[in-house]
């Protein structure tokens, strides 16, 4: 058997992950320089890269060096950097436990499993603390954060005992969480979110208030997407197993399409007042190529 | 319902295999295990409702196929409920216009017909053609009756269709009209009929050309009527109208135009040998075109006696005068002809029966005789009376008179007169108060013209009518009227109810009103001397309201009482223009004289006296064979008194009656005759304007009728109703509208369909807030 870490992570998603520093959008007291930056101006303030001369440049920051080399300007960018509290808080509900014919064969359990994976090995590997909770309708599993490097092993093994099934209370769950991390730090959900829309709207307002940025990975499959049954179907909960509806699929659609929009509508509107990243994430889609892109842009805000 | 080909609807059968799919396609299905039941939860209840009822009705239209597909190859026959619960029988009454306007021509046979009018035929020959191939129509086993609905409605014999369809087409070469269409009474003998049928499924047919004239009043109120006396029936017939007025051509193309005769009359009030009077005849022109030298013949006996050419403005009416002098004692038609065709022959000729009599023989007994000429009051009457005879040298005086001496008075002197007129008598002896009391039961008259001579005391001894005599009054002295009678010297000529001074012109009457009185005597009707109260009345009064001449009826004649001298002695009456024609009035009156005219009016028949003074009874078995306008002959029996009564005179024209011989059965002596005219007399029948098609529709509503524009319309419809409706071709409408239904359906419930364009889930997820 692999060891988690390659039984979740391929040698390109590794290369990729790797290569991505993750750049918290807010303020984050750490107890180490890492790759945050600090807007408070401390000792260690390292180079961060080079950068074409545009007009209206301070002309104080050009690399007076380079220019004798290149005969180009350039600037010098230089970040202030601090450790980051990350807890990354995966869904194991029994809703995460659908697979569609479009998923390759991955649940979307397994896919937040592999995402927050990927976070671990990022983040540990740049030396910020993470720590791990899984949870349905309330936390089963929660590791406190650390940036040891074993510390991810740790995690792993949490991530692969893992098992999806119970049903899921999101907002219950989050008010646990604004219990259990009293610091500044990055929260990581990795969830459908499936559940009362306003709840998990409020319940995210307590935890932003405690000085937690969060960011929301919501995994959707994308038969939940566009329900695109047609025949006449029993639909089975995968969270309570006496709750079954038997429906012609093609006259529910636009209803089913119609309420999808409006909870999310409902839960977008929520994190943009909180000012909490969503991110709708498909199983049909690489993970780490989501990664990358939500990297990309917060890089982009900052 | 009944199928002509039943074994194809056991395909409706068919029905089941939609049926077995439905409900196997309800059993498969498959199970996801989900996730998001949290979308599905809220869906579900709103959706599954409609869902049911879309798949419902998508399993009643497939079911609906098979089973329509296989009613339209039975090719049901629909009857209507009452023929569907048994045979078809019915019971139908048809009423058939027969009044003048329907014998216009048939306009809409005049294309094919390419002929002369009389060729082309009547709208009421349409109409018995189409009462003949109703009944010809009819479900064997129905009885059927036909009426034509003219003045006093005629009932054809016998109930069998098919006998009453044959003797309809002779009918229809009929070319002589009735009066107006009496359509109410038309309709409640139609109901009396109806009412002994027993049958349940009835019928009343209406067939008429819509007259403007006659159904612009019955669309208000008769039709109204009709509709509430069919209502109250137990088992309501249907009412059905069908218009005959040139079927498929718009009314505003008929050519309107139609000369008539509206009336004949003849100036004088008794008619004698020699004696020329005035024919006048109105004529009119409904159309709106005019007409040139029109030649109209007036013919006497059917030999023409005049001829003019008469020009005829549009719509105006003309009069027509020419004279006649009859040189026959009896019966005479007189007759004025059109002699130029247009759309209503019928009403282009009108007759008139007058009846020519010898002089009356008038008694007039004088009680004031005197030698000079006009100084007698006898001489005042013969004057009245015998005009022509007295003045000029020419014969045609209505009555010859005899004047004789109060004490002449006898039996036998009275049985050659039909009147005597007693004048300013002193007195009579009982026994000639008796024979006068007997000559006036015998039919004959008596006038008594009181005067200065008279005795009221003796007069009030006679014995009264109630004790078989002569006295109604009680009488006073002659008196001068003086100012104190509050215009007691003159008559009044208003609100006059006696007959004859009643037909008097208006003219005859202002000169009567010019009549100044200086003496008169005064007589009170004594109630006491009357039987019944309606024996004796006033015939005429002065201002003040006192008696001027009193009448009695006394058997078979009449007996008059004048207040006056009928000389100049006690009035300026003899001076006056109306001294003649009122004296020949009363005169004629009290004889019993035949009116000049013999002329009855359709709805009340001809009633006539035959004259036994010119007819040998005892040589004649009292049967007349009466000939009608349409040529059918008639016997009848006289009446017991020997009065001529015929009832049937509802065709309009001129009735001929003869008397049967004994021995050869055939006919001898006069000839009576009588010619009949619509009451009252309108032009408006020959006004040949109808109801509009939206009129006709109106009418037909108000009397909850059905209206066909011919009698093929209606015969389809009746038909469907007897015979049952095809109605295969509305079953293959609806097949396909279930099919076109079934596919729209599918189309609309497809997945595919239903599935609106979304996005992706690629584009789903780049949707994220961040």
């Amino acid at each position: 058997m692999k060891a988690p870490l390659l039984r979740w992570l391929s040698a390109p998603d590794l290369s990729r992950v790797s290569r991505l520093q993750l750049l918290a959008k807010g303020v984050v007291e750490g107890v180490s320089g890492g790759l945050h930056r600090s807007h408070h101006i401390g000792s260690s303030i390292e180079f961060k890269e080079h950068r074409p001369y545009v007009p209206g440049d301070e002309t104080r920051t050009i690399d007076w060096k380079l220019f004798g080399k290149t005969d180009r300007l350039y600037i010098r960018q230089y970040e202030d950097e601090t450790n980051l509290r990350c807890t990354i808080a995966i869904d194991q509900s029994g809703s995460m436990k659908y697979s569609g014919s479009r998923s390759n064969g991955i649940s979307k359990h397994e896919f937040a499993v592999r995402l927050a994976a990927c976070l671990s090995y990022m983040l540990i590997n740049q030396q910020d603390a993470v720590g791990l909770a899984t949870f349905d309708t309330k936390i089963r599993t929660y590791i406190p954060p650390r940036s040891r490097p074993n510390h991810l092993q740790t995690l792993f093994a949490a991530m692969a005992e893992s098992r999806p099934g119970n049903e899921s209370d999101l907002s219950v769950v989050l008010q646990d969480l604004l219990n259990r991390c009293k610091r500044r730090g990055l929260v990581f959900i990795i969830s459908d979110c499936f559940g009362d829309a306003p709840s998990i709207v409020k319940s995210l307002a307590l935890l932003r208030s405690n000085y937690q940025e969060i960011v929301i990975f919501q995994i959707w499959d994308d038969d939940e997407i566009d329900f695109p049954f047609q025949s006449r179907t029993m639909f089975r909960s995968l969270e309570l197993e006496s709750n079954q509806v038997l429906v012609d699929p093609a006259g529910l659609r636009s209803t089913y399409l119609e309420n999808l929009r409006v909870f999310r509508q409902e839960l977008q509107q929520g994190c943009l007042q909180n000012r909490v990243d969503l991110i709708s994430i498909a199983t049909s889609e690489s993970y780490s190529a989501v990664l990358s892109n939500y990297i990309a842009m917060r890089r982009d805000r900052t | 319902m009944t199928l002509l080909n039943g074994l194809l609807a056991f395909g409706a059968a068919a029905f089941t295999i939609p049926l077995l799919i439905h409900l196997l396609h309800r059993s498969r299905y498959q199970t996801i295990d989900w996730g998001a039941m949290h979308f599905l939860q809220s869906s579900r209840n709103v959706n599954s409702r409609r869902v049911q009822w879309q798949q419902l009705l998508l399993l009643l239209l497939r079911c609906a196929l098979p089973v329509l597909l296989a009613l339209a190859m039975a090719r049901p026959l629909l009857q209507s409920f009452l023929s569907a619960s048994g045979p078809s029988v019915m019971s139908i009454a048809i009423v058939i216009d027969d009044s003048m306007s329907m014998f216009a021509n048939d306009n809409s046979n005049r294309e094919n017909a390419k002929a002369t009018p009389l060729a082309v035929g009547t709208r009421f020959s349409a109409a018995c053609k189409s009462a003949a191939d109703i009944l010809n129509s009819l479900p064997s086993g129905s009885n059927a009756t036909v009426l034509f609905g003219g003045s006093k409605p005629e009932t054809l014999t016998g109930q069998v269709p098919d006998a009453i369809a044959a003797s309809l087409i002779g009918h229809s070469k009929r070319t002589v009209p009735a009066g107006g269409f009496a359509l109410e009474e038309s309709i409640r003998i139609s109901l009396e009929w109806l009412a002994k049928s027993q049958y349940a499924h009835r019928k009343i047919v209406v067939i008429s050309d819509f007259q403007r004239h006659e159904w612009s009043d019955q669309n208000s109120v008769q039709v109204a009527n009709i509709a509430k006396l069919i209502a109250l029936e137990s088992i309501p017939p249907e009412l059905a109208f069908i218009n005959v007025s040139t079927v498929g051509e718009p009314k505003e193309t008929l050519t309107q135009n139609n000369l008539f005769v509206a009336s004949i009359n003849v100036s004088s009030s008794l008619m004698t040998i020699d004696r020329e009077v005035t024919l006048s005849a109105s004529l009119g022109n409904t159309g709106p075109t005019r007409y040139d030298n029109v030649q109209v013949a007036v013919l006497a006996d059917e030999t023409e006696i005049d001829r003019q050419e008469i020009s005829f403005a549009p719509n105006s009416t003309t009069l027509l005068r020419t004279r006649w002098s009859p040189k026959r004692i009896g019966d005479h038609v007189l007759r004025i002809q059109i002699l130029r065709d247009d759309d209503l022959i019928s009403d282009n000729r009108r007759e008139l029966a007058v009846i020519v009599q010898e002089p009356i023989p008038i008694l007039l007994v004088d009680g004031d005789r005197r030698g000079e000429a006009m100084q007698s009051e006898t001489d005042y009457l013969r004057l009245a009376l015998s005009p022509f005879s007295l003045l000029t040298s020419e014969k045609g005086d209505t009555f010859i008179s005899k004047t004789i001496q109060p004490n002449e008075l006898n039996d036998s002197i009275l049985k050659s007169v039909r009147a005597v007129c007693l004048c300013n008598i002193r007195e009579l002896s009982d026994v000639q108060q008796a024979w006068l009391r007997t000559f006036v039961e015998r039919g004959n008259g008596l006038i008594v013209f009181l005067g200065d001579k008279v005795r009221s005391e003796h007069y009030e001894s006679w014995p009264s009518l109630a004790n078989n005599g002569l006295r109604i009054a009680k009488f006073q002295s002659r008196t001068k009227v003086t100012t104190e009678h509050a215009n007691g010297d003159r008559i009044k000529t208003q609100q006059i109810e006696f007959a004859p001074i009643r037909e008097l012109s208006s003219a005859s009457l202002n000169s009567l009103a010019g009549v100044r009185f200086d003496h008169r005597s005064p007589m009170t009707l004594d109630p006491s001397a009357l039987l019944n109260p309606s024996d004796a009345s006033i015939a005429l009064r002065f201002e003040d309201d006192q008696a001027w001449i009193l009448e009695s009826k006394i058997g078979d004649g009449h007996c008059l009482w004048v207040g006056s001298a009928c000389d100049d002695d006690d009035s300026n009456l003899p001076t006056r223009s109306i001294f003649v024609p009122l004296i020949q009035k009363l005169v004629a009156f009290v004889s019993n004289a035949n009116p000049p005219t013999s002329n009855a009016i359709s709805t009340t028949g001809w009633s006539r006296t035959i004259d036994t003074l010119h007819t040998e009874r005892s040589s004649v078995t009292d049967t007349l064979q009466v000939t009608k306008p349409d040529g059918t002959a008639v016997v009848i029996k006289l009446t017991a008194e020997g009065q001529l009564r015929f009832s049937d005179t509802r065709l309009l024209g001129k009735y001929m009656a003869t008397l049967f011989q004994d021995e050869t059965n055939r006919s001898f002596g006069p000839i009576f005759a009588c010619s009949t005219t619509e009451e009252p007399l309108t032009r408006q029948e020959s006004e040949l304007t109808y109801l509009t098609p939206a009129e006709i529709d109106s009418v037909a509503i108000s009397g909850k009728a059905t209206v066909s524009a011919s009698s093929k319309d209606f015969l389809a419809n009746a038909r469907a109703d007897w015979q049952g409706r095809e109605i295969w071709t509305w079953i293959w409408i609806a097949l396909v509208v279930c099919f076109l239904a079934e596919i729209a359906m599918v189309q609309s419930l497809s997945p595919r369909a239903r599935t609106k364009p979304t996005a992706t889930p690629q584009q789903f997820v780049r949707g994220s807030t961040a």
